[in-house]
């Protein structure tokens, strides 16, 4: 990654290991480092992301858990980023387990307030390059087929809608939000009806964007969010029910 | 340039406009002249017969470091060739940026086969770029899947007996910019906004409008809001504009 940490780096260079690691995730799941890139000498990587060693150190290993970068020995070795375009549903089928409905009601409180007040204020101030690039994304989303491809689809449409407001914040918030819950929307047990659902909801959120309709965007990215809650917890419920049937 | 604030005698609108313009205008320098030394090396033999190599175009990481150097506000300046110009490469990049007060050259994925690739060619500065032939003015936008900065990105296409050989770009950060386009702001006395061709207010010397507002029309369509505006240079699509009457804010004096 080296020459590309200016590109993962935090927005706002504070040194939390939690931002860095929704960052360097999202920059791997998304495609923007390559698979098998080898990351800089810690030391360095550390100075170019503008985080202390043991902060990088703390992200790193987050990132070795959820099977993102492995950590080769000897005389060849070092940290590659393993990236998958079909990244394996285990570890997040086994966190959505572990996380109480009242924990991921807390999560969508938070992505309530900011994804809906992205819809609102993208639908103020999108470009027109902006509004084109999400209407692709919706498109994008509805031909997906797989899994991986449903969740960069997914994720880049509401990264997209924060990066149509010009916040940098409120962008680095959707993004954290973005890296911590879409695989676990995306796990097998979502019904497909579910799946198509989710399409038509970014196409209003998109569709109240172009048309500049900021109450309407707000509203409609609102409910998505709460739609996404009870699919969530829907899934939780089954995750934990199918844990009690083996034991 | 020294500014001297809130001077006794207020300037005039047009000598603001040709300030804002120079600005802008100044920016395009250190692209023509990266621009002029591709356009020479595409006059060699060797370029003729195969296109760049990675290493010639590389060569002028040093110009390109110099230039970022130079300027505050530029964060990120390059060169970003037109598919298959370089040999061997079917999308290359030679890209500077600052990070943390230091110089790096950005390497994104760029292997077009990759569907989650960085594809320049659809970037809306590389394309309207190509498009209209010519330097334009993308932003104030973020820049999230390339550089990661909330910035202006000039850019120009660079030919050679009408071949495309790629792009030239500057990134500017915007928090940097807006500071100076204030300064140049409050040199006038009334409310004041300078604004993109998208109406995106990029920056007034009045609490009437806020940075990143979308105004809802064109200041020329909107006489009861605003009684002058002037464009800044053609290329760039920015026109500043002064308001109407009094505001129900006043800036602060």
């Amino acid at each position: 990654m080296g020459e590309r940490a200016a590109l993962i780096a935090p927005l706002n260079s504070g040194g939390r290991a939690d931002e860095l690691t929704a960052r360097l995730t999202e920059a791997i799941q998304l495609g923007l480092v390559a698979n098998g890139h080898r990351l800089p000498p810690e030391h360095e990587f550390a100075e170019q992301l503008g985080v202390s060693p043991m902060t990088l150190r703390d992200a790193i290993a987050v990132l070795r858990d959820r099977g993102l970068v492995e950590t080769k020995r000897g005389r060849n070795g070092g940290t590659f980023v393993t990236r998958s375009i079909e990244p394996d549903e285990t570890p997040d089928r086994a966190r959505l387990a572990g996380l109480p409905v009242s924990a991921l009601r807390d999560i969508c409180d938070e992505q309530r307030a900011i994804t809906s007040l992205a819809a609102r204020l993208a639908a103020e101030r999108a470009s027109d390059s902006s509004v084109t690039k999400l209407l692709a994304l919706v498109d994008r989303m509805d031909s997906a087929a797989t899994r991986g491809a449903r969740m960069r689809a997914d994720s880049r449409f509401h990264i997209e809608v924060a990066i149509a407001t010009r916040s940098e914040r409120l962008t680095r918030r959707e993004v954290s939000l973005q890296a911590e819950t879409v695989g676990l929307l995306w796990l097998s047990e979502l019904d497909e009806a579910e799946a198509v659902a989710i399409v038509e909801e970014h196409r209003e959120i998109a569709g109240a964007i172009a048309e500049q309709n900021p109450k309407r965007a707000q509203a409609v990215a609102e409910n998505h969010v709460l739609q996404n809650l009870r699919r969530l917890a829907g899934l939780h419920l089954k995750l934990v029910e199918g844990e009690e049937d083996r034991s | 340039m020294i500014e001297q604030g809130h001077t006794d005698q207020a300037a005039a609108l047009p000598e603001v406009a040709a300030r804002l313009s120079a600005v802008l205008n100044a920016q395009l320098e250190p692209m023509n002249e990266l621009a002029g030394r591709l356009t020479e090396m595409w006059a060699r033999p060797s370029a003729r017969r195969n296109g760049f190599s990675g290493t010639e175009v590389s060569s002028l990481a040093s110009q390109v470091e110099s230039a970022i150097r130079q300027v505050d506000r530029m964060v990120g300046h390059g060169f970003i060739a037109a598919p298959g110009v370089v040999d061997g490469h079917e999308r290359y990049m030679l890209w500077l940026q600052r990070k943390n007060g230091k110089i790096y050259r950005l390497r994104l994925n760029i292997d077009h086969s990759d569907p989650d690739s960085y594809e320049y060619v659809t970037m809306e500065w590389y394309v309207r770029a190509v498009t209209y032939g010519a330097r334009v003015l993308t932003g104030p936008y973020l820049d999230y899947s390339g550089s990661n900065h909330f910035v202006l990105t000039f850019s120009a296409p660079v030919r050679s007996d009408g071949k495309l050989l790629g792009v030239v770009a500057t990134d500017v950060l915007v928090h940097k910019a807006e500071t100076e386009f204030v300064k140049i702001l409050q040199r006038l006395d009334e409310d004041a906004v300078l604004a993109n061709a998208d109406r995106i207010v990029v920056a007034a010397n009045s609490v009437r409008w806020i940075p990143g507002d979308r105004l809802p029309a064109h200041p020329a369509d909107d006489p009861a809001n605003f009684h002058s505006v002037v464009p800044l240079s053609d290329w760039t699509g920015w026109w500043l504009a002064l308001a109407s009457g009094q505001g129900d804010a006043r800036k602060p004096r």
